[in-house]
This record gives structure tokens, C-alpha cells and sequence, in this order.
């Protein structure tokens, strides 16, 4: 077990992809400790694997090499179902792209994680309320398609936020949004952190990055 | 968790409404195809039940037969019925006797087709008294000269006159009417005895020569079934001995019924096989708009699956899918179809009886949740099995 304020925990991660006899290494030994309460930002150009690395730590891939520990439990050995319940349970995700689903109401996509995570008691009053936070009161039943892309972008953070995350994961969350908007959102993000909540931003725009505790930069693979 | 996915299943009908449409056409025709099958079918059926339907008895009808073997030529007379009358479970014996002869009234004449009955003949067919009354039990036995003309007949003798009451001759005999009779054609393939013009009591036309009968009707309580009633009758003709049934036809109406039933049935099922066949072709183009449905939806695959959805949340949710778009289509197919059908039956139910049996239908309705999931399978289990990286990463 690891020191109970770890959120993760990655050792000497590695992770390739074989292409034929080739092997093609996209992480290349990578440690990393974030602990709970931090804002942390992994900055690196396309390429330097900070995609990778991101999906690492959505639980949404799992190392190829080295150990990846979730709130002190390994991933290495949990089946893909196993590890969509933890990535339910413990991981909100932000998106560029905001990847609301188009034929769902607002507060229907921000219910979407609780209907996985088989949380079933106040569906509506949590969406509800955790939408009227974000400013959204009058939207709850409004399509994605007729919102702004702030709004848009908000919807997807209470949907983050809908299962008590102890991690939010943000990727490049004000990439899709122009700069005014970018900066509300980042206004909200922090807001968040100093409510508590333990927050990963990737992202290779400076001023995204200059809102973390924490701004950690890739290349080539490596954490430098 | 269900209702969830059955909403979204018709939303994604919405979304698509012709890609969806076209996937149910091809349901909706298959399912659409046997319910008219199975409506005919049953319609025929009903039909044949009610044309041959006798009010409280089996009717059981016997032919003198002839034995290959013996090389002997069956014989059916007075004793025979008498014999018969004492068997319990026999209600009541008749011979059956037509015979053809020419009419007069006054100036009018015509050729008419007679049948000889007891008093019990007209209620056990349901035939259809129009005016008048049936025979009583003495007219019967004393071989009163009194007749039932059929509606037909009334036109020919009594175009003008009132035919109750009144007598005709008949070869040198003078009949009074008591009745007239609707001889329809049901009533000719109910009583198995074609045309009739005119019904006489039964010793009118019962051989005067010998006393051979071409063929009687054995009436026999409901308690024995067909096949029963059919042995009882054989055995007690053949005095018990085996190698004497053969020179007895037996036949009970029911077998008649059940035979022609048969007959008909193998024909409907051959064009149940065709509409299955029509409704497989229908779960193939589900099966095809759902794989394509889950390689454009990839994404959001990914996007379920990165908030926790399960594998067999995945699956759950287009198998679901596949069979809302199935059901649909068989359901829209039954609606229409029992409208169709009613409209139909409104207007031509004499000539062509249809009715839509409910078991059958329902089970129609499930063969189309089941050809749902079936082509829903390998879609589902696609999507379900997409890596949830990569699914996010498809544009």
C-alpha cells in the first residue's frame, strides 16, 4: 500500500505498440506520484506521448511495462470490466472535444457515469445540482447541439464530476473553445482545486498549464 | 437500465428515420406475410368447423364395402339399423335415401331432387326453417304424405300463392307443404347430401324392391370422440369379427373435417416456410444496419466506455437496439395486418374467411425479438469489445 494521499502512483511505466517485428516504444520509463488535492499539468509537443500517458492515467490503457498503482490497487492485473468500475468510480474525465453524446439533454449526459456506477438514488437531483453549479439551471433538458461550446464544456465537467472523482483528467480542455471561454473554464477548474478536487491537465498551451501547482514536461517518451 | 436503452433505441430511430425504416420494411413484410398466412389459415379452419358443426352428436356414415380378400360385397339393411339403435352411446340411426322426381301444381311442374328424413334431421344439420315447421315424430313413423320445400322450390310451384298448406303431386302422390327450408350450399355440404328441392319423411323414399341401403348415418353422443365413435360403429356391424369390417365403409364427419383440415394446413405450412424465409432476409438488414450503426457510433463507444459503461453494457444496449428496430417492424406488421384484416372480413367475410388467431400472432411477435437479438449478436459484441482508447480516438 502507498502512502494514503497517493491518487496514483507510476513506476518505471513503459509502453510500446509492436508493429511487425518492430517494437515501437512510446513510454519509456516513466515515474509519477499525484498526490490528492494537487492541480498537475503534463505539458509536451504531439508525439512526446502525452496522449499516452493520459489514457495511463484514465485507466482507459494499461501499461505494457512497470507498475500503475489507483488509489493503491495495481492495474496491471484487472480485466477490462474491472477497470471501466474503477474508472467509474474514481476518474472524471474532460475532453477537447467535449464528447457529449448529441441525442441526450444535458442533464441526461451528465447522468450518463452514475448509470454505470449503479449509483441509482437521486439521479436527477444530483445532475440538477451539480448543472444549477455550473451555472446551467436553465439548460437541463437543452441538447448539445443548440449549446455554446462553454456550455458545452460545462456540461462535460459536471458530468466529471457526477461520481465524486478523486481524479479529474482534463485533455486539452480548452483546445475546442476560443480564448475568453478558455479562460472561464480554467477560472472553473481551479475553482475546483480549491474546493479539493485533485486535478491532471494535459495540455501543450503554456497558459493552460501555468494555472497548475505542478507543471510536468514530456519528450520523447520520458518525463524531463 | 433497460428502459434507458429501449429510449435510446428509439431515438436512434428518430435520428435515422429512413436507414430505420428500411431495416423494418424488411420485418414488416416478413411478419406481415404470416400473419396473413396464419389468418387465412385460420380462417379456413374456423369456416370448416362452423359448415360442419352438428348440434350434440358425432355423425358417423356408413357404406356397404366390398373385402378384396373374400371378394364379398358388404350389405346394409333394416336389421342393420336396428341392431345399431340398440347400442348405447348411439343416439339414433337413418338411413340416408335421395331420390329424383317430377312435380306438379296446378299448371307449374319441375323435377325435384328428394330426401327422406326422420323428425330429428333438420335441428341435428342447423338447417334453416324459413317458414313453417319441421316434421313430427308420428308424421315420420306413419309415413304421412308431408314435405319441406326448399325456398327454390317455392319460387317454381308457388310463384304467386302461399305455399304453407298447400299440396303439389308428386308421381300420382298429393304432399302437403309444411315448410319451407333455406337449402343453401352450406346446407349442402353440411348434410353431405347436395341439392335437395324437397324433404319427405324417410320411408318416401327408402327401395321399395329390396331393402339394401346405399348408405346410412349413425348419430352417436358427443361423450365418444370421432375414432371411438367410428369403432363402435365398425365393430358392431361386424358382429365383432375382424375379417367382416372390411365390408364396411366407416367414416365419421370428423375424420371428413379433419382430413380436409390436414390437406390444407400442409399447404399453409409450405407458405409459412416461404414468409420465414422472407422474414430471415428481414433480420439480415438489421443486422446490417446495426453494424453499421456501431462502426459510425464508435466513438461514442469510447465515450461510454471512458465513463464506466461495461462490457456488457455495451452489448446490452445494441442488443436491445437491433431488437427494438425487429420489433418494431413485426409490431407496425400486426397492427396493420389485423386492421387490414377486419377491413377485409367486413366486407367479403362469406366468401373468404380470415381471423387472426392470437397465439400464434404473439408468437410471431416473438420470433421478431428473438431475429433481433440473433442479428444484433455480432454488431453488439463488436462495439463491446473496442478498445476504449481507440474508440475515443476515431473520428
Amino acid at each position: 500500500m502507498s502512502a494514503s494521499n497517493h491518487i496514483l502512483n507510476l513506476t518505471n511505466v513503459h509502453k510500446w505498440v509492436t508493429d511487425g517485428p518492430e517494437r515501437i516504444e512510446i513510454l519509456r520509463g516513466i515515474s509519477l506520484s499525484i498526490f490528492e488535492g494537487e492541480f498537475v499539468a503534463i505539458m509536451g509537443a504531439s508525439g512526446s506521448g502525452k496522449s499516452t500517458l493520459m489514457n495511463l492515467i484514465g485507466l482507459l490503457d494499461v501499461p505494457s511495462a512497470g507498475s500503475l498503482q489507483m488509489l493503491g490497487r495495481d492495474v496491471s492485473g484487472l480485466s477490462e470490466d474491472q477497470l471501466a468500475e474503477l474508472r467509474a468510480e474514481s476518474i472524471g474525465f474532460i475532453f477537447q472535444s467535449f464528447n457529449l453524446l448529441t441525442y441526450l439533454s444535458a442533464q441526461e449526459n451528465v447522468e450518463l457515469p452514475m448509470t454505470y456506477a449503479h449509483y441509482r438514488v437521486a439521479l436527477h437531483d444530483r445532475s440538477r445540482e451539480l448543472l444549477t453549479e455550473m451555472n446551467l439551471s436553465h439548460r437541463l433538458s437543452a441538447y448539445p447541439t443548440t449549446l455554446s461550446g462553454g456550455e458545452r464544456q460545462r456540461v462535460a465537467i459536471a458530468r466529471a464530476l457526477v461520481n465524486h472523482p478523486k481524479l479529474l483528467l482534463a485533455d486539452e480542455p480548452t483546445g475546442a473553445l476560443d480564448s475568453q471561454t478558455g479562460v472561464q473554464i480554467m477560472t472553473l477548474l481551479s475553482m475546483l482545486h480549491q474546493k479539493g478536487a485533485t486535478i491532471v491537465v494535459v495540455t501543450h498551451d503554456a497558459a493552460v498549464a501555468s494555472r497548475a501547482q505542478r507543471v510536468l514536461n514530456m519528450k520523447d517518451g520520458l518525463l524531463v | 437500465m433497460f428502459w434507458r436503452y429501449m429510449k435510446i433505441s428509439l431515438l436512434m430511430m428518430r435520428s435515422k428515420p429512413v436507414r430505420s425504416i428500411l431495416s423494418l420494411l424488411g420485418i414488416y413484410i416478413g411478419v406481415m406475410a404470416l400473419v396473413l398466412i396464419l389468418a387465412i389459415r385460420e380462417g379456413i379452419s374456423r369456416q370448416l368447423r362452423e359448415l360442419y358443426s352438428t348440434n350434440g352428436v358425432n355423425i358417423v356414415f356408413v357404406h356397404p364395402g366390398f373385402d378384396d380378400v373374400s371378394r364379398r360385397i358388404g350389405h346394409l339393411g333394416p336389421e342393420d339399423i336396428l341392431r345399431l339403435q340398440e347400442v348405447r352411446g348411439i343416439h339414433s340411426v337413418m338411413p340416408r335415401a335421395q331420390t329424383e322426381m317430377d312435380v306438379r301444381a296446378g299448371t307449374l311442374s319441375a323435377h325435384a331432387h328428394l330426401l327422406g328424413i326422420d323428425d330429428e334431421f333438420i335441428p341435428l344439420y342447423r338447417l334453416r326453417v324459413l317458414r313453417g315447421r319441421i316434421f313430427l315424430p308420428e308424421e315420420v313413423r306413419k309415413k304421412q304424405p308431408v314435405c319441406l320445400i326448399s325456398a327454390d322450390m317455392v319460387r317454381q310451384l308457388f310463384p304467386l300463392s302461399e305455399p304453407i298448406g298447400a299440396s303439389f303431386d308428386m308421381e300420382g302422390t298429393s304432399f302437403q307443404v309444411i315448410g319451407v327450408l333455406d337449402w343453401d350450399a352450406r346446407a349442402a355440404q353440411r348434410t353431405s347430401a347436395g341439392n335437395i328441392d324437397v324433404l319427405v319423411p324417410i320411408d318416401w323414399t327408402l327401395p321399395k324392391m329390396n331393402s339394401n341401403y346405399s348408405m346410412i348415418e349413425v348419430r352417436v353422443d358427443r361423450a365418444l370422440t370421432a375414432n371411438q365413435a367410428v369403432d363402435l360403429v365398425t365393430k358392431e356391424l361386424s358382429h365383432g369379427e375382424p375379417k367382416r369390417e372390411k365390408l364396411f365403409y366407416v367414416r365419421s364427419m370428423e375424420q371428413f373435417v379433419e382430413k380436409t383440415k390436414s390437406t390444407n394446413d400442409k399447404l399453409m405450412r409450405a407458405l409459412l416456410g416461404i414468409a420465414a424465409i422472407s422474414l430471415l432476409v428481414g433480420g439480415i438488414g438489421v443486422a446490417n444496419v446495426m453494424v453499421t450503426s456501431v462502426t459510425e457510433r464508435t466513438r461514442e463507444v469510447g465515450i461510454r466506455k471512458a465513463l464506466g459503461a461495461k462490457r456488457i453494457d455495451i452489448l446490452l444496449q445494441f442488443l436491445v437496439e437491433a431488437s427494438v428496430l425487429s420489433v418494431s417492424g413485426g409490431a407496425l406488421a400486426v397492427m396493420t395486418g389485423a386492421l387490414g384484416i377486419s377491413l377485409f372480413t367486413s366486407f367479403f367475410e362469406s366468401t373468404f374467411p380470415m381471423a387472426l388467431p392470437v397465439a400464434p400472432v404473439a408468437g410471431c411477435l416473438l420470433l421478431t425479438v428473438l431475429i433481433g437479438l440473433v442479428a444484433g449478436v455480432y454488431p453488439a459484441s463488436r462495439a463491446a469489445s473496442l478498445s476504449p482508447a481507440e474508440a475515443l480516438r476515431y473520428e
